[in-house]
């Protein structure tokens, strides 16, 4: 019995030193290799751990709910914090990518119906019914989760979004957003997305369209970069930059910079004749 | 004469260690009463089958034929025991608890009355002469002082019957003399003691008869004096003889 | 039943007079205060992962308790001899059993008191509010689940020789029940053949020890667990311990008490 236990905690030490090696190696040589001491310590797992944290944020903003990857019936995907978070506010953005099919499904079962009676008993001692963090202040409780992902993996740009969102639309801490944007702009330069976020922050929050809209700029300028490099950017986040700097523009009446960024958006070829006619209307008007 | 002890036909193997092996013959065919109010002494050399004729009789060791019973009760049942102190062969007990703790312990298991209990807890700690360190935890203890110890618990519930596997390794000269006495004044008191020794000038003082077994079977059996009387000889050259021992 | 309960305050007197829990408890209660005092975007009312934490940790520490206690009771018996002037006494094999099986659940009952009385005090002072209520319900359920883990690692104890081997496994059972137990089925429901026939079967043999973990209910202050489904699984939970005790004492009656 011992032997076989033996024999059988040595294969598996070998089995997993074999996967860890070549991961370890490749993060030797990898300069942008996490940076945070909590993340040197633990490794690559760190970067698993930073996922599951994220996850955990999640499923507190749901009070709990939590359908595991066995769970079919599942209506959203990982990150839908940030799906919550622009469901909400895209509605009267008119942006491309508003989740609105997301809806008021609260108050029902995630896990639909039960198969067995020991499904149906286990479902009495989990909170099943798809609830959200909203009563003011609530929110505060995901937000040890995200700082602790970000501390795991401040590579993770997800992250640092999402606790912004939360960060701003809670009027007790809307002022702590912009540090913790800042610390992920310094761990990923080139995110656009967190260019994004830190646009949203100063327009929204601050009410300073000027600066917003400087850092919407280059926010669009790193968009560019990244895709001139061949980097594959996201193009609904390079819609939803383009379509922030429009209505900033429109705020300021400015017809040119407008038709400008919409001949952009045109280009990334989201539902070109509306777009079009805008751009004629406009062209008309400024006549 | 009623036999306390009645063991009939008794065969004990044990299922061999490494593979590919018979299994292991220690008590093979014994057959052995021990009336009430009497010594009976168990002699053998080392491995000759004492301990595991011990073991069948408090129900460790399942006989593989054959049958042993306490008064009259099978000693598969645990109401065998209750008449029985035992002391086995390694003594070792509790070591989070004290010598009170531990007999309190078993006291309990006897279900002896809450009234009677202290009184019988002081008797036995001053018989065997361990009042001193009633409250010491028992790991604190020497071979000595376990071995006393071992023997209060055996006393605990003024048995009928005692068991003690080799009750005098261990101790002193003097400790040696308390624990034939005790088994004297047991003795005195009408109560049946069975144990084994390896002290032969021991066995001869107290015991009324004796078992000498060898190789799982019983050799020889009777009154010191009748054994002797038939060789001829003192007992020493009994014992020998028997196990076989070739004298140069 | 007289014997039953003098071989419990035995193993209870083990239980306090071993150093085991003080130092699990002074560990827990260390981590969540160092959590505690971290700053989250200085805010000091984030209270649901401090209860997270401290959850976490109690169920791992009351886990290890319950595991190395019952582990090793019989084998520190045998090993240390003592079981032999214990079986010479009028007390049945099956009694030793159950008695040992009371006294580690006694003492997990008590572990687990102190454990949520701090955490009860740990997330009030934070909450401001005290769900007793559900923390008990949360508390029994713990227990139960204890009682199911207790009974089978002494079931464990008398099959396998080795007290780390048998703890090893059997946190490794407990641990694949707790993650993946609830699933089986619908793991089943993806296989086919005789894999999924097997993997089903496992799914209504094992005792579905997740049922009893309410850490998310108590988290997420979901307010008092439906009486009935509580009642059920606690009953489910006592029949489990049963069989594996039963299986235990059949386990032990069978064996040859000797090194
Ligand atoms: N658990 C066991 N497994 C296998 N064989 C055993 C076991 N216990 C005892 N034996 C064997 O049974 C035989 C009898 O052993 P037992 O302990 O009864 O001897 P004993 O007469 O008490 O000897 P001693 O004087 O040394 O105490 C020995 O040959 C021993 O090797
Ligand atoms: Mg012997």
């Amino acid at each position: 019995m011992t032997r076989l236990l033996l024999g059988l905690g040595i294969v598996s030490a070998f089995s997993l030193s074999t996967w860890l090696q070549p991961r370890f190696a490749a993060m030797q040589t990898n300069p942008n290799a996490t940076d945070s001491a909590l993340g040197i310590l633990m490794g690559e797992s760190s970067r698993v751990f930073a996922n599951h944290f994220l996850l955990k944020a999640d499923a507190y903003f749901h009070s709990g709910t939590y359908p595991s990857v066995f769970d079919t019936v599942t209506n959203k995907e990982p990150s839908a914090i940030m799906g919550e978070a622009h469901a909400d506010h895209d509605h009267d953005a008119d942006q491309v990518h508003g989740k609105d099919e997301h809806d008021d499904h609260h108050e029902e079962s995630i896990y639909g119906e039960p198969h067995d009676w020991i499904e149906r008993l286990g479902h009495s001692f989990i909170p099943t019914l798809h609830t959200h963090l909203d009563k003011p202040g609530e929110a505060r409780e995901i937000l040890p989760w995200l700082k602790l992902s970000a501390e795991l993996d401040p590579q993770k740009i997800t992250t640092y979004v999402a606790a912004s969102y939360w960060l701003r639309h809670d009027p007790k801490h809307a002022d702590e957003a912009e540090p913790f944007l800042r610390q992920g702009l310094r761990a990923n330069p080139d995110s656009y997305e967190i260019l994004l976020e830190l646009g949203k922050y100063y327009n929204e929050t601050k009410k300073d369209p000027v600066r917003a809209r400087n850092v919407w700029e280059l926010a669009w300028a790193k968009w560019q970069k990244q895709k001139a490099a061949d980097k594959k950017p996201d193009e609904l986040t390079g819609a939803e930059i383009l379509g922030e700097l429009v209505k900033e523009a429109r705020s300021r009446d400015d017809a040119h910079s407008q038709i400008q960024y919409l001949e952009l958006l045109k280009d990334l070829g989201f539902d070109k004749a509306a777009l079009q006619q805008q751009i004629d209307a406009l062209k008309q008007r400024s006549k | 004469m009623n036999a306390v002890v009645e063991i009939k036909d008794l065969r004990v193997e044990y299922p061999s260690r490494e593979l590919g092996q018979k299994t292991k013959v220690a008590v093979n065919g014994l057959t052995l009463k021990v009336s009430a109010g009497e010594v009976f002494g168990f002699l053998g050399p080392n491995g000759a089958g004492k301990t595991t004729t011990m073991n069948v009789l408090l129900g460790f060791v399942n006989p593989t034929s054959g049958s042993a019973s306490i008064f009259g009760v099978d000693v598969r049942e645990p109401i065998a025991r209750q008449r029985i102190g035992y002391l086995p062969e390694l003594t070792y007990y509790y070591k989070f608890l004290n010598a009170e703790e531990l007999l309190r312990f078993y006291a309990k298991i006897f279900n002896i009355p809450k009234s009677e209990r202290e009184k019988r807890i002081d008797d036995v700690l001053k018989l065997v002469e361990l009042d001193h360190a009633r409250t010491r935890l028992i790991k604190t203890y020497s071979k000595g002082m376990q071995q006393r110890a071992g023997l209060a618990q055996a006393l605990i519930n003024d048995p009928d019957l005692l068991i003690l596997d080799e009750p005098t390794s261990g101790l002193d000269p003097l400790g040696r003399m308390k624990v034939r006495e005790i088994i004297q004044r047991l003795k005195e008191r009408g109560k049946t003691v069975l144990f084994s020794s390896h002290e032969l000038g021991e066995v001869e003082t107290v015991c009324d008869r004796i078992g000498i077994l060898c190789q799982g079977e019983l050799r020889a059996e009777g009154r010191v004096a009748d054994i002797t009387a038939q060789h001829q000889t003192n007992l020493e050259r009994v014992f020998l003889k028997i196990v076989g021992y070739q004298e140069a | 039943m007289n014997n039953i309960f003098a071989i419990a305050s035995v193993v209870l007197k083990e239980m306090y007079r071993r150093k085991d829990f003080y130092v699990l408890f002074v560990l827990t209660a260390l981590i969540t205060l160092v959590m505690g005092s971290v700053n989250i975007f200085n805010d000091d009312k984030v209270v649901r992962y401090l209860k997270e934490i401290c959850l976490l940790l109690i169920w791992v520490s009351s886990l290890v308790i319950a595991i190395t206690t019952a582990a090793r009771q019989i084998p520190a018996e045998r090993e240390s001899r003592t079981i032999f002037p214990l079986l010479a006494k009028p007390i049945s094999r099956n009694q030793m059993i159950l008695g040992k099986f009371v006294g580690c659940w006694i003492a997990c009952a008590l572990v687990l008191v102190v454990f949520y009385l701090f955490f009860g005090v740990i997330s009030g002072a934070r909450e401001h509010f005290w769900p007793v209520v559900p923390y008990m319900q949360a508390l029994f359920f713990h227990w139960i689940f204890l009682g199911i883990v207790i009974a089978l690692v002494l079931w464990g104890s008398l099959v396998f020789t080795a007290v780390s081997s048998n703890a090893t496994i059997c946190f490794i059972i407990v641990a694949g029940i707790m993650l993946l137990g609830g699933h089986l089925n619908q793991i089943a429901g993806r296989m086919n053949g005789i894999s999924a026939t097997i993997t089903s079967a496992i799914y209504y043999i094992i005792p579905h020890l997740e049922f009893y973990d309410l850490r998310d209910w108590i988290i997420h202050d979901r307010g008092v667990v439906a009486w009935g489904p509580w009642l059920i699984a606690s009953v489910y939970g006592l029949v489990y311990s049963a069989i594996f005790l039963g299986l235990a004492c059949i386990a032990f009656r069978r064996k040859a008490l000797t090194l």
